[in-house]
C-alpha cells in the first residue's frame, strides 16, 4: 500500500514545484476540491448513477444474449460450424466504430449507449459459454441420459452447472468491457454520464475535474468487479442460479 | 500433398459455412431494405457512400489509424515486457507495485485519453501515448506472470553450465517470457484499436476515427455503416496477422529452448 501513497506524494510535489504545468496536471488538493464541488452541485451523483445504470443494464442484456447463443453453439457442432466465422468477424469490429451508427439510429440517447455496450459485452460471455459447454465431460452427459433426463433438464441440471465457473469468467470480462464501452459511448456519443463530464472537463480545460472523473471511472471498474466476485462467492446466489447446490 | 489440399478445402468450406448468418442478414437487408431509410440504408448504398468519399481518402485514413495503432502497440510491447520482466523477477518490486497495477488494470483504458490530451496536447505524441498506455497493462502483467513462474530448475541448470548472465537471459529467461508477452499483446490488441479510434475522435486528428465522426456529424448514415465495415475488416485482418506472428515467434523460441 506504500506505492499509491508515494505516487500521491510525488504527484503533489511535481505539481507544487511546477514540474508540469497546473493547466495540465492539477495538484491532488485541487482534485479533492473539484470532487467536493461536484458532490455539492449534485453532478457527480447524477452522472455516476446514469453511468452505473447504463453499464449494468447493458451487461445484464449482454449476459442473457451471450449465455443463450453460447449455449446453443456449445451444444450443437452444426450451429457452431454455421456461425463461427460470422462471430469472428462481428467480434473483431472495434465497438467504438459502432457509436456513430448507434447515434444516427437512436439519436443522443441512452438506447444508443446501450446498443454499443451490449454489442461489446456480449462476445466475452458468448465465447466463454460456448467453450465451457464444449468442455463439459462426456460422462456427465452419458450419466444424465442414463438417468433418463429430458433435453431441457440435461441443460439446466447438468450442462449449465458444470460450465458455470467458466461462464462466470466470461461474465467478469464482460463487466469490465461494459464499463469501458459505457465510458467510450458517453465520451463520443451520448451526452450524459461520467464519460461526457470527462470530455467536457477536457475541452473546458479543467484538469482537476477531468482527473476527478478519470479516477471515478477507474474506481467504478474496480468496485463493480469486486462486487461481482463477492456475489459469485455467495452460496445462496449459486443455488438460485444453478438450481441446486454445486 | 493431396491431403494438404483437401485439408485446405475443408477449412475454407468451414469458414465459408460460418459466414452464412452474416451473408444472409446482409442479403435480406439488401432485398427487403429501403434506400430512403435514414436509419437502415441498404448494404449496397454503404459501398456507394464509401466509394463516394474516394478510396484514396479512405485508404489514407486507414493507414493513419494503422500507423498510430501499430506504433503504440509496439511501444507498449517493448516497455511492457521489459517492466514485466523486472517485476516478475524481483519479488520485492513485485510486492511493492502489484496492488497498484491491479487497480490500473481494472481502470478502463479509454478513460485516460482526456487526461493525456490535457497533458500532452492533441498532436501525434498524444495519440501514441494514449494507445501505449492502453496496451501496456495486459502485456506487462502477463509478462510478469510468466517471469514469476519461471522453472527454478532452469536456473540451476544455468548455474551448472556456468552460463554468463547475458547467455542465461537470452537462452532461458527470454524464451520463457516471450509467449506470455504475446498473450498479453493479444489481449491488448482490440483495446489498442478502440483507443486509437477514440483518441482520433477526441483530438480531431483524422484517421478512421475522424472519418467516422464526420459521418455522424453530417448525418451520413450509409457512410457510417460503410466505415463500420471497414473498421471490422481492419480488426479481422489485424487479429489474423497477429495470430500468424504470434505462432511463428512462439514456435521459434520454444524450438530454441529445446535445442
Amino acid at each position: 500500500m506504500a506505492v499509491p501513497a508515494i505516487i500521491v506524494v510525488v504527484w503533489a510535489v511535481a505539481a507544487d514545484v511546477r514540474l508540469v504545468s497546473p493547466d495540465a496536471l492539477p495538484p491532488p488538493g485541487d482534485v479533492l476540491d473539484a470532487g467536493r464541488q461536484e458532490l455539492a452541485t449534485g453532478t457527480l451523483l447524477d452522472v455516476l448513477s446514469h453511468s452505473v445504470v447504463s453499464a449494468v443494464l447493458g451487461w445484464l442484456v449482454a449476459a442473457a444474449i451471450g449465455i443463450a447463443i453460447g449455449l446453443a453453439i456449445g451444444i450443437s457442432p452444426r450451429i457452431d460450424t454455421f456461425s463461427s466465422s460470422s462471430i469472428e468477424f462481428a467480434r473483431a469490429i472495434p465497438a467504438v466504430a459502432l457509436v456513430p451508427v448507434a447515434i444516427l439510429i437512436f439519436g443522443f440517447d441512452l438506447r444508443a449507449e446501450l446498443l454499443v455496450v451490449v454489442f461489446a459485452a456480449t462476445w466475452p460471455v458468448l465465447v466463454n459459454t460456448a467453450a465451457a459447454v464444449r468442455m463439459v465431460p462426456q460422462q456427465l452427459d452419458d450419466t444424465a441420459r442414463t438417468l433418463q433426463l429430458g433435453r431441457l433438464e440435461r441443460v439446466t441440471k447438468v450442462v449449465l452447472p458444470a460450465a458455470a465457473p467458466r461462464i462466470f469468467v466470461g461474465l467478469r470480462l464482460a463487466l469490465a468491457t461494459a464499463v469501458t464501452l459505457m465510458a467510450v459511448a458517453e465520451m463520443t456519443g451520448n451526452p450524459d454520464g461520467i464519460g461526457n463530464e470527462l470530455v467536457l472537463a477536457q475541452s473546458s480545460l479543467r484538469p482537476d475535474v477531468a482527473m476527478l472523473y478519470t479516477l471515478t471511472i477507474g474506481a467504478l471498474g474496480v468496485v463493480l468487479n469486486a462486487m461481482l466476485l463477492l456475489a459469485g462467492r455467495l452460496p445462496g446466489l449459486r443455488t438460485v442460479l444453478l438450481g441446486g447446490p454445486s | 500433398m493431396i491431403r494438404l489440399v483437401q485439408e485446405a478445402a475443408r477449412r475454407l468450406g468451414g469458414w465459408a459455412a460460418g459466414l452464412l448468418p452474416l451473408a444472409s442478414l446482409l442479403t435480406a437487408w439488401q432485398l427487403l431494405g429501403d434506400d430512403g431509410s435514414a436509419f437502415f440504408p441498404r448494404p449496397l448504398r454503404w459501398v456507394e457512400a464509401v466509394t463516394g468519399l474516394g478510396w484514396s481518402e479512405v485508404l489514407t485514413a486507414v493507414v493513419d489509424t494503422l500507423t498510430r495503432f501499430a506504433g503504440g502497440l509496439a511501444l507498449a510491447f517493448v516497455i511492457g515486457s521489459l517492466l514485466g520482466l523486472v517485476i516478475g523477477r524481483l519479488p520485492l518490486v513485485d510486492a511493492a507495485v502489484s496492488p497498484t497495477l491491479e487497480f490500473l488494470r481494472a481502470t478502463p483504458a479509454p478513460a485516460v485519453v482526456p487526461m493525456v490530451v490535457l497533458i500532452a496536447g492533441s498532436g501525434t505524441t498524444t495519440l501514441l501515448i494514449a494507445v501505449t498506455l492502453a496496451a501496456l497493462w495486459p502485456i506487462l502483467l502477463n509478462t510478469a506472470a510468466s517471469a514469476r513462474s519461471l522453472e527454478p530448475l532452469l536456473g540451476d541448470v544455468a548455474e551448472t553450465l556456468h552460463l554468463s548472465a547475458w547467455k542465461r537471459t537470452m537462452s532461458i529467461t527470454v524464451p520463457a517470457v516471450v509467449p506470455g508477452a504475446f498473450v498479453g499483446a493479444r489481449v491488448a490488441l482490440p483495446i489498442a484499436l478502440v483507443v486509437t479510434l477514440l483518441a482520433e475522435m477526441l483530438t480531431g486528428s483524422g484517421g478512421l476515427g475522424g472519418s467516422l465522426l464526420t459521418a455522424q456529424r453530417t448525418y451520413a448514415t450509409a457512410t457510417a455503416y460503410g466505415l463500420l465495415v471497414v473498421a471490422g475488416v481492419l480488426g479481422v485482418l489485424l487479429a489474423f496477422v497477429f495470430g500468424v506472428l504470434e505462432s511463428r515467434v512462439t514456435r521459434a523460441w520454444s524450438h530454441g529452448r529445446r535445442a
